[in-house]
């Protein structure tokens, strides 16, 4: 398999990491049973999961499979 | 470690390794298989993983601990310990008319979806203003409490039909189940916390078995 990576594949890799860190909060927030524990899941976890969800759809139409 | 919180742990495990295989090697993206995992683990488990986290969220915020774990509510939580049948919060905790753990929700939520969803947005609003604003010292409801959260639970229950002064009168049955006269009203149940008067009051220990 070719190695180059294309554009669309370097989104999916950035997809992967702010989803990656996303994740990171939502485990972060079950940690601790406080109200500050639901935003924490919502303002970090959850906003960088959407970021990440967002990101790799918008990349599936906008960017084509050429190597960069 | 409850059911829900035990599918959050395997969903975000599976993700994050299927992440990790995806961010090491994203060219195996090019092959048909490789593009149905990536929508696997860059859409529907994370989505997943947002919707089960969700879940997990809002029933910790049901639990007791929850409420009482803000410094304003500790007189509420201590209210639950008054040694006194005249107090509502009291009485329905110390008898297990509500669930211990989940005690300050089953009684001051309303039981929709939606009144659910109402509550959890003023509960982020109370928690900025806990941490930026501050508190207000005499903490209010935002509407006069609702009959129905009472009748929830008594409404054709026999104690509760069968009381002389629910029936005294042929109105006085009608008139609360339609709200317009409050189970709380003057002379009635008019005591649920009680805080102003813990100055007065005897509290119970639970024993330890």
């Amino acid at each position: 398999m070719n190695r180059q990576i294309s554009k669309l594949e370097n989104r999916i890799r950035q997809s992967t990491f702010l989803i990656l860190a996303g994740l990171l909060g939502v485990i972060a927030s079950l940690f601790w049973h406080q109200p500050t524990a639901f935003l924490v899941f919502a303002g970090v976890g959850g906003l960088l999961i959407v970021a990440g969800i967002s990101y790799y759809m918008l990349s599936l139409i906008t960017v084509g499979r050429h190597p960069s | 470690m409850q059911g829900i919180e035990f599918t959050l742990a395997i969903i975000i495990t599976i993700t994050v390794a299927l992440l990790i295989v995806l961010a090491l090697r994203p060219e195996f993206t090019r092959e048909p298989q490789g593009k149905a995992l990536a929508f696997v683990g860059l859409f529907l488990l994370p989505a997943l993983t947002l919707w089960t986290g969700t879940s997990v969220h809002i029933e910790r915020s049901k639990k007791t601990e929850f409420c009482l774990s803000c410094h304003v509510m500790e007189d509420h939580g201590k209210s639950l310990y008054v040694d006194d049948n005249e107090f509502l919060a009291a009485i329905h905790y110390q008898n297990n008319m509500v669930p211990a753990d989940k005690a300050c929700f089953t009684c001051h939520t309303s039981y929709t979806m939606y009144g659910d969803l109402t509550a959890k947005l003023r509960g982020m609003r109370h928690v900025f203003v806990n941490y930026i604003g501050g508190a207000p010292e005499e903490l209010e409801l935002y509407t006069p409490y609702q009959n129905r959260e009472c009748l929830h639970c008594h409404e054709n229950a026999r104690g509760f039909l069968e009381d002389s002064a629910h029936s005294e009168e042929d109105t006085t049955m009608a008139s609360m189940l339609a709200g317009r006269m409050s189970c709380m009203e003057l002379g009635c149940h008019d005591v649920a916390h009680g805080i102003d008067e813990f100055e007065d009051v005897d509290f119970w220990e639970r024993p330890r078995p």
